[in-house]
């Protein structure tokens, strides 16, 4: 009889151990309620903007406020070149997303435009510079977001 | 050998096995997998990226608490070459932080000890606080600061304005948020004309407005017949201010032509579309006044338009200096145009009230928190408000009371569902429903989510200073309350976002043009729309406020000579300059060409003063914080060349 005893509470020391062992998965909560929502807020926001958390990254959504604030007065909104205060200029300010500038030109390029301004490239001097407003990330988040301006749609 | 000896042996064996095992269980873990594989990614990436030592990584930071093994898989984090690098190896944003000091959980929440996807990531049932969503990011910052601009937290900042907007603050306790003026209702039973309108009203106030800020309360049909009885029967005015009488003219002229022609040129002059809206077009502000004849009578509007802070205590509308005559014709003109066509006059009946309606409606108004907006000067007003909000962010998940809800148990979940659909979690809830759009839950939810209590070091806390509030006393303070002008100006950021601040008017603008302004005031920049209302003050009136506005909002800085030069041929030089060289024609109208960005700056001398011209070119942002002027870094040169070319833009 005591070895069987002993037997029997070594075999269950070592269950115990091995249960131990084993984390539990748990119940996905979502199966066992019942009512639905009429509508789930999702990651998409309505309206006409678009879901800036899909698609853009950190760096892109800073360069969207900048771009937003200070550019879009003569660039527009989508970067088209038809802000409000383009229709002033002459030249007009240049569209963002014409696929064929925007992929000719540099990162470097764009750096100097915007921080030197258009008489720093040898362009019109309308466009004012910015180095002394906008810091070097602050650039280079700008750029990351004019990069991603013709994929944007809304 | 006897039998027990086998037994022990045996059982020895199973108990190393048994040991072995656990450790065995560490290798085949996820992350050696990620380890591996990072590795072998970055052997087919095109940059040298240095490769990691298998191991479990952590991060300790000892003053938070925090121990976070998150970058066991997150190798790539510090590597800028991989910010287009899969998860989880993608490089961390460059942010004003290092992540190797601060840790991650600090912001991100989520369980930092673990090392499995689920239980690190999502929400578990043993886990308040899961990994945050990217666009509630910006509520963690909160844990340490206390103030930041839309350049950082756009999404908080939004939601506490719509919190501001929607007065959250009646019912829920929430610190550092203003109420909003809301009608008292003392004297209701005067104001509005008929009862099918207050029982319309009560039943969906969108019906009527649809930009109206009281929420649907979902009354049922007795509930809505007793409160507006209730309401009713309110005839008294607070501190039995009565209602001033109409001229005795008001009833032959009203349908006169000219007399409603007059009223309608002061309606347009006093540009009372400044702030109220007619049929969605105009100000923001205040109501829309598309059918508000059918809605206030008469002698309201007529008292309204004569002295509005007698009538509603605390209202923020200017009191106008219209004479009676000028009072009467508006309100003629009210009555001609802002009516509802749509009202079958034979609904209006006078219905019947119900009986005991008084003590039943003090119960439902009580019920609901009415008085939580609205004042009511009777004692069985008590205040029923709902949870407190301050440390929202605090809350347990078992504190919440879930209902039958399908969630995956979150915090913010529960939020933006709540706001969506107030009544869904538990029967006895009260919270009225708001039509709130996606994008304002979102943003409302990113504002509660950071009301909490401080549970970081004192050390780490970064604190901004807190605006001063100008209340100014006497009959400065008496003027700057009769004219509400801290509802669109500021005084040192305190006060309206409409208008400019007014801190530094005095060694801004000169006396000449500001008295000019008071008397005909333009909108400065062509495209913007908004402009100063006329006010009708009072000769006296504004020469006292130009002499405190030249006393007391004075920047001594800006109190020095400047040598500017009345050559003609530097004049010339300063005008190339400001063309060809800095481009500010671009946005700046002057010579009748130019953008419509900043002010135009044709006669820019009789506005301005030259040491503001001057110190403005200097340092725009000095002045305005978020003005998008660019700083230019001019040369002292050229800056004297181009304040003395701006100074002489004048007539005399």
């Amino acid at each position: 009889m005591k070895k069987i005893k002993n037997i029997i509470s070594i075999f269950g020391l070592g269950l115990i151990f091995f249960i131990g062992c084993n984390s539990k998965r748990e119940k996905d909560p979502s199966t066992t309620l019942r009512v639905t929502f009429k509508a789930e807020v999702s990651d998409e926001l309505n309206g006409n903007t678009i879901d800036i958390w899909k698609t853009l990254n950190y760096s892109e959504r800073q360069g969207k406020y900048l771009f937003d604030k200070y550019c879009t007065v003569c660039h527009g909104i989508k970067g088209e070149g038809d802000g409000f205060n383009s229709y002033n200029l002459n030249p007009k300010p240049q569209n963002l997303q014409d696929s064929l500038y925007i992929n000719k030109v540099s990162d470097v390029f764009l750096n100097q435009i915007i921080s030197s301004g258009g008489s720093g490239v040898n362009r019109s001097s309308q466009m004012p510079y910015y180095k002394f407003l906008l810091d070097e990330t602050e650039i280079e988040n700008i750029i990351s977001y004019i990069r991603k301006l013709n994929t944007i749609q809304e | 050998m006897s039998k027990i000896k086998i037994i022990y042996a045996v059982t020895s064996i199973l108990f190393l096995l048994l040991l072995a095992v656990s450790p065995l269980k560490e290798i085949f873990k996820d992350w050696r997998n990620f380890q591996n594989s990072f590795n072998s990614y970055t052997d087919s990436f095109p940059f040298k990226v240095a490769k990691v030592d298998n191991g479990l990584k952590q991060i300790w930071n000892k003053n938070l608490g925090i121990i976070d093994r998150c970058i066991t898989c997150h190798v790539g984090l510090n590597e800028n070459k991989l910010s287009n690098a899969p998860q989880p190896f993608t490089s961390h944003p460059k942010i004003y932080h290092d992540n190797e000091k601060y840790g991650c959980t600090v912001c991100h929440d989520g369980q930092g000890l673990s090392t499995k996807y689920e239980d690190a990531h999502l929400p578990t049932e043993f886990w308040d606080k899961p990994l945050l969503p990217r666009k509630y990011i910006e509520s963690a910052c909160y844990r340490c600061h206390d103030d930041l601009s839309d350049k950082f937290t756009p999404l908080h900042n939004k939601g506490k304005e719509l919190i501001e907007k929607y007065n959250c603050v009646s019912c829920h306790d929430l610190p550092g948020i203003p109420k909003q003026y809301t009608p008292d209702l003392n004297g209701v039973g005067t104001k509005i004309k008929n009862k099918q309108w207050l029982i319309d009203w009560l039943k969906n106030p969108s019906l009527y407005a649809t930009n109206a800020r009281m929420p649907n309360f979902k009354l049922s049909e007795t509930e809505v017949t007793i409160l507006s009885d209730f309401l009713f029967s309110f005839k008294e005015r607070r501190n039995s201010q009565s209602l001033y009488p109409l001229p005795e003219y008001y009833n032959t002229l009203k349908k006169d032509e000219d007399f409603i022609k007059l009223g309608k040129v002061s309606f347009s002059e006093a540009r009372c579309i400044s702030c109220h809206s007619i049929e969605g077009k105009g100000g923001k502000l205040a109501i829309d006044l598309i059918k508000v004849a059918s809605k206030a009578s008469e002698k309201w509007i007529y008292s309204c338009i004569k002295n509005p802070k007698a009538i509603m205590p605390g209202v923020e509308m200017t009191q106008f200096g219209f004479s009676d005559k000028e009072a009467a014709a508006i309100t003629a003109y009210i009555e001609s145009e802002f009516v509802d066509w749509n009202i079958n006059e034979d609904e209006i009946q006078n219905i019947k009230p119900v009986t005991g309606y008084y003590e039943k409606g003090i119960e439902i108004y009580n019920k609901y928190n009415c008085g939580g907006c609205h004042k009511l000067d009777i004692k069985e007003i008590k205040e029923n408000k709902g949870p407190e909000l301050t440390t929202i962010s605090n809350k347990k998940l078992y504190q919440i009371e879930w209902g039958k809800s399908n969630l995956k148990h979150s915090l913010y979940e529960y939020l933006e569902n709540k706001l969506e659909t107030p009544r869904a979690f538990g029967e006895n809830t009260r919270m009225p429903e708001y039509k709130f759009y996606k994008e304002e839950i979102t943003a409302i939810t990113a504002y509660l989510l950071a009301q909490r209590n401080n549970e970081v070091p004192q050390n780490y806390l970064v604190r901004k200073n807190k605006v001063q509030p100008f209340k100014p006393q006497g009959v400065i303070g008496k003027t700057f309350e009769k004219y509400s002008c801290l509802k669109c100006h500021s005084v040192n950021d305190y006060g309206g976002k409409i208008a400019p601040d007014l801190a530094k008017v005095g060694s801004q603008l000169n006396r000449d043009w500001i008295r000019k302004y008071f008397n005909i005031p333009y909108s400065l920049r062509a495209i913007v729309e908004e402009r100063m209302p006329k006010l009708f003050i009072s000769t006296e009136e504004v020469e006292m406020l130009l002499d405190y506005f030249e006393s007391v909002f004075i920047d001594d800085n800006l109190d020095f000579k400047l040598n500017l030069t009345e050559k003609p041929e530097e004049l010339e030089k300063g005008k190339m300059l400001f063309k060809e060289k800095y481009g500010c024609q671009s946005c700046h109208i002057i010579d009748g060409s130019g953008g419509y960005v900043g002010p135009p700056l044709d006669n820019v001398g009789e506005r301005l003063k030259p040491t503001w011209i001057y110190s403005w070119i200097k340092n725009p942002q000095k002045y305005k914080a978020n003005t998008i002027d660019p700083k230019t870094g001019m040369n002292e040169e050229d800056l004297l060349l181009i304040t003395s070319y701006l100074f002489h833009k004048r007539s005399w």
